[in-house]
């Protein structure tokens, strides 16, 4: 790396610590002043000390571990079944007609809607959760899969139809892995929507996860304590979005290659 | 998603459906309760929809979602423009807006119940965070992105200051900031109704836990479907003055498929 890069990144990185420090220093002092009562506004030392204790006690990563776990079931559902049906609504022209209107009539429906229907069904158990963010997860994964695979460039396609490739072939080394970014990218798109469910399913109707111990410390008072669990879906959210990133540039990286584009 | 290859399949789909649950529901009684019959629940639509309780509580919701938006809209392109010509400001506000970004919108809701209680200046609030992001970082994006080469096109015309901006810069923008705009403005719906169910006492997302909780099967399922209306005409409506706004930038996105 050239010594300028590294000096800009360095000036990047040192410019945004900085003005980090600045607005906690700001928010610390104004919640020092009294200006602001104590009960809305603590001090950002006081949010950091109970941050570090809930953490080492156990209570927030419990509470964060199973909001995390009923995302990943829910996601893993949406990404077995739609992928496949993505896929079949991509190629097949008879599934595209008769499937396309039933989507784009549920496709417009906020996914947190249904969680009511679902606690109907379900009480307010993990069945519920996990498939109110699977329905969540679904949408964005089926178009971004069957827009993906028809976005395959027709010169590929008739490749390998002259190499004489079956449909299943067809499918399976060529469409899917052509149409892995933007599947990808409808993951992506997933993932926050997934957080506003879980957290809003479990206020609405929960025993345990972050979003009901959000809610319930507010309801109770404990201000510092509903600003430690805030932080910690903040940090779990930025960590998320970092590691889908590494995760999308291989893909990428990967794609590019392929393709031979830059 | 061609528009154009529609056919009667679809809607013959939709119907069956519709019909195999009024069946389902009228055969099956004891399942009436989970599953009232189509009939009733359009029955109970209409009557929603005439009441004018129910139109307040459609009309409350909607007020939220523009009142919140708005503000969601005018924080995204003040902060991304701004952001995107001055590398600096960015840098400087780059750690917060990354913090805070990923934070989904529901999880400051109690901290913004604490602060302003519940009701209106609550859920607009919390739209307006909510919509903000996507507006601000494909503002951001757009106005970065302008081609240098069309920047110097223009510059080597003549063109400079507010003429640059509005005659290049804007144009070259604009697909970014609505693409922004329209992840937004679905976010929008989203958080309304979410917001609704924890913190207020009108509007459909109210209307529809309220429903479900006190066994009113029939009304919660009507709620989903004026939601699902509303939401579906929303975006419809915002469809419409997109295409028109952006009737000249469709030749740059057309593509060739072979399914």
């Amino acid at each position: 790396m050239p010594v300028g890069a590294w000096a800009i990144r360095t000036r990047r990185w040192a410019a945004g610590v900085l003005s980090l420090i600045v607005v906690l220093a700001i928010l610390e002092a104004v919640a020092r002043s009294g200006y602001v009562s104590r009960n809305l506004f603590t001090p950002v030392s006081t949010i950091l000390r109970t941050f570090s204790d809930l953490l080492v006690t156990g209570v927030l990563p419990r509470e964060m571990l199973s909001s995390l776990a009923r995302i990943g079931a829910g996601l893993l559902l949406a990404i077995v079944t739609m992928i496949p049906l993505g896929t079949l609504i991509g190629v097949s022209r008879l599934f595209r007609q008769t499937l396309l209107p039933l989507i784009e009539l549920l496709r417009p429906l906020p996914p947190t809607a249904l969680i009511p229907v679902a606690m109907l069904f379900l009480g307010i158990g993990e069945a519920m959760k996990i498939s109110v963010i699977g329905f969540a997860c679904a949408f964005p994964i089926l178009i971004n899969t069957i827009d993906g695979i028809r976005g395959v460039h027709p010169t590929v396609v008739y490749t390998a139809r002259s190499f004489r490739f079956t449909r299943m072939e067809m499918i399976r080394k060529v469409l899917i892995p052509a149409a892995s970014p933007q599947i990808m990218t409808g993951i992506r798109v997933s993932l926050p929507l997934s957080l506003i469910v879980v957290i809003l399913s479990e206020m609405v109707g929960s025993v345990n996860g972050i979003g009901r111990y959000i809610l319930i410390q507010q309801r109770s008072f404990n201000v510092p304590e509903m600003y430690a669990g805030i932080l910690m879906v903040a940090l779990i959210g930025y960590a998320i979005n970092r590691l889908f990133l590494l995760v999308d540039q291989r893909v990428i990286v990967w794609h590019r290659a392929s393709t031979g584009n830059r | 998603m061609g528009r154009t290859e529609r056919s009667l399949k679809g809607v013959i789909l939709i119907c069956a459906l519709l019909v195999a649950w009024e069946a389902f529901s009228r055969l099956y009684s004891e399942w009436a309760r989970y599953f009232p019959p189509v009939s009733t629940i359009m029955r109970k639509l209409v009557e929603l929809a005439m009441s004018r309780e129910g139109s307040e509580h459609i009309l409350t919701s909607l007020l939220r979602v523009f009142h919140g938006y708005g503000w969601g809209v005018l924080a995204g392109l003040v902060l991304g423009s701004i952001s995107g010509m001055s590398r600096l400001f960015y840098e400087l506000i780059e750690p917060l807006v990354e913090l805070l970004r990923p934070l989904p919108s529901v999880a400051i809701l109690p901290i913004v119940i604490l602060f302003v209680g519940v009701g209106d200046a609550m859920n607009v609030l919390i739209i307006a965070y909510a919509t903000t992001w996507p507006i601000f970082i494909n503002t951001l994006e757009g106005v970065r992105g302008v081609d240098l080469i069309h920047e110097n096109t223009g510059r080597m015309f003549g063109l400079r200051g507010p003429e640059l901006v509005r005659k290049v810069m804007i144009p070259s923008a604009l697909p970014f900031i609505v693409s922004g705009l329209r992840v937004s403005f679905g976010l929008a719906v989203v958080v309304v109704i979410s917001t609704e169910m924890v913190g207020s006492s009108k509007g459909l997302g109210y209307l529809i836990i309220e429903s479900s909780l006190s066994d009113r099967i029939p009304e919660m399922y009507a709620v989903l479907v004026m939601i699902g209306l509303l939401g579906y005409a929303l975006n419809e409506c915002f469809r419409a003055v997109e295409s028109r706004a952006m009737a000249w930038h469709r030749g740059f996105t057309a593509k060739a498929r072979v399914f």
